[in-house]
This record gives C-alpha cells, sequence and structure tokens, in this order.
C-alpha cells in the first residue's frame, strides 16, 4: 500500500518536472529568437551599415529618394518633377 | 498590430517568423486595390463625367490573374534559387514573399490616387516633388526587401546572391510588363 503511495507520490513529481521542461517545438522557438538576436545585435563594421539598411528599409528607400529628388531637380528643374507623372500619364 | 510593425521595420525577423497569414492578407489587399479600389474610385469621382462600366467578370479575370502572377513569382524566385543551390521549398516562398507586398500595396493605393485625380497632379511642380520621392522610395524599400529576402528565406549570400538577384530581377521585370499589358496597373510582384 505504502509502496503503491509512494509510486503514485514518484509519478507526480516526474510529470511536474518534465511538464516544466521545453517541449522539442519550444527548444526550436528559443533557438530561432536567439539566432534572431545574435543576428540583429551585430554591430561592428559592415554588419552596422547593413542593419541601418535591413532595419526600418522604408526610411532608408525614402532617405535616399529624398536626396535623390533634391539633387535631380536642381540638376534638370521641373522637367524632372514631372517625369513620374509623365510616366503614369501616357 | 505587432507582427505588421515587425514586418515594416524588422523584416528579417519577420521573414524567420513565416506569418502566412499575414503574407497573403498582404497579397490580398494589393489584388483588392489593384482590380476593386481602382473601379470604385473612378466610378466615385469620375462616374458622372465619364460612365465606367463595372465588368464583375473582369475584375474577377484579374483578381485571378493576379494570384496567378503572385504564384508565378514564388515558383521563378524558387526556380532561380534552387538552381543556384538553395535548399528552401517552394511553401515557404509561398508562405513569405507577400512579407514584401507593403511597398506594392502604398504603391498600389498611390497609383489609382494619381490616375483619378490626374488634373490636380499634373504639372503641379510640388506634387511632382513628392511623387517623385514616393515612388522612388517605394521602389528602393522594395528592393531592399527582395535581397533580404534572396538572403534570409533563400539562404544565399555573395556571388550566388548577385546572380539570382539579376536572374530573378530580370523575370521581375517580365512579369511586371505582362501584369501592365493586361491590365494590372499595379503589377503583384
Amino acid at each position: 500500500m505504502k509502496n503503491d503511495r509512494d509510486d503514485f507520490i514518484k509519478k507526480a513529481f516526474k510529470s511536474l518536472d518534465e511538464g516544466s521542461k521545453p517541449s522539442q517545438k519550444q527548444k526550436q522557438e528559443m533557438l530561432d529568437r536567439l539566432l534572431i538576436q545574435a543576428q540583429i545585435e551585430e554591430t561592428a563594421g559592415l554588419g552596422r551599415y547593413r542593419n541601418l539598411v535591413t532595419n526600418y528599409p522604408w526610411r532608408f528607400g525614402f532617405g535616399v529618394s529624398a536626396i535623390q529628388a533634391v539633387l535631380f531637380t536642381l540638376m534638370f528643374g521641373a522637367n524632372y518633377t514631372n517625369f513620374v507623372l509623365q510616366l503614369l500619364g501616357r | 498590430m505587432e507582427i505588421f510593425l515587425e514586418m515594416l521595420n524588422r523584416p528579417v525577423e519577420a521573414f524567420k517568423r513565416r506569418n502566412e497569414k499575414l503574407a497573403w492578407s498582404l497579397v490580398g489587399i494589393t489584388i483588392l486595390i489593384v482590380t476593386v479600389f481602382d473601379v470604385m474610385m473612378n466610378d466615385l469621382v469620375n462616374g458622372s463625367d465619364y460612365p465606367v462600366e463595372i465588368n464583375l467578370l473582369k475584375l474577377l479575370l484579374l483578381a485571378g490573374l493576379g494570384v496567378v502572377t503572385y504564384l508565378g513569382i514564388c515558383g521563378m524566385l524558387w526556380g532561380v534559387c534552387k538552381l543556384l543551390g538553395s535548399q528552401t521549398r517552394i511553401s515557404v516562398y509561398v508562405k513569405t514573399w507577400g512579407l514584401t507586398y507593403l511597398p506594392t500595396i502604398i504603391c498600389g493605393v498611390t497609383v489609382v490616387l494619381v490616375e483619378v485625380y490626374f488634373t490636380l497632379f499634373w504639372n503641379n511642380s510640388i506634387w511632382g516633388f513628392i511623387l517623385n520621392i514616393l515612388f522612388v522610395g517605394i521602389l528602393i524599400w522594395k528592393t531592399i526587401l527582395y535581397v533580404v529576402f534572396l538572403k534570409e528565406v533563400a539562404g544565399l549570400e555573395g556571388k550566388k546572391l548577385m546572380i539570382a538577384f539579376v536572374l530573378c530581377g530580370i523575370g521581375i521585370l517580365i512579369l511586371a510588363f505582362l501584369n501592365v499589358r493586361l491590365g494590372l496597373k499595379t503589377p503583384i510582384l
């Protein structure tokens, strides 16, 4: 009788212990997150400039676009500002 | 909202997370804008002067063409990258490429609005300047997402990445040309 009770308690502790461990899928997710984080935190050398572009790509795109718009408008004037509209208005 | 912001600001993480619901939603929204929103805006704004004939069959065909284009570009990306040694399955491309459609959506909305209110924008230097920044910005943004996609999803690097960029770029240009010729003003790419 006592043995049965001990077994039951042992099993209960074992299941509690197993339940608190991460599953294979959870382990994989944790690893993925760590790898992503490591990649993001790559701040040395070229990686820093790469991150500047790949994080917030819209900001980089519109930033460069604004610079080219100013430069080419200064060079070619109103012809350049109407360039896109001409393409759409065909 | 968090997933959406992740796609906007940290595409590398978004590609790794592979949220297919978000990807396919973005593709669906793009198709709706190029088909339904375009006809709707034309009818609302210019309908009284130039009645717009709403042809449901044509709209459905265009939407179908949009879906075919999406599958086509995924297949093309997969084929080229596989030839260059990528191990990524085609299903991953179908589940992930749609995450690059945020700039396409903005482009689609802008194209519709510029066409509908063309007289308002035409020969106006300030609007021309703003639209120039917008369209070139969208092009650069999409190109960045395209390169990040080839690197992170297809797993290509160095020379292989460059070759894939050029080959897929040619494919994208051909698909874009076909889309525009067949009536999709903003290519579903």
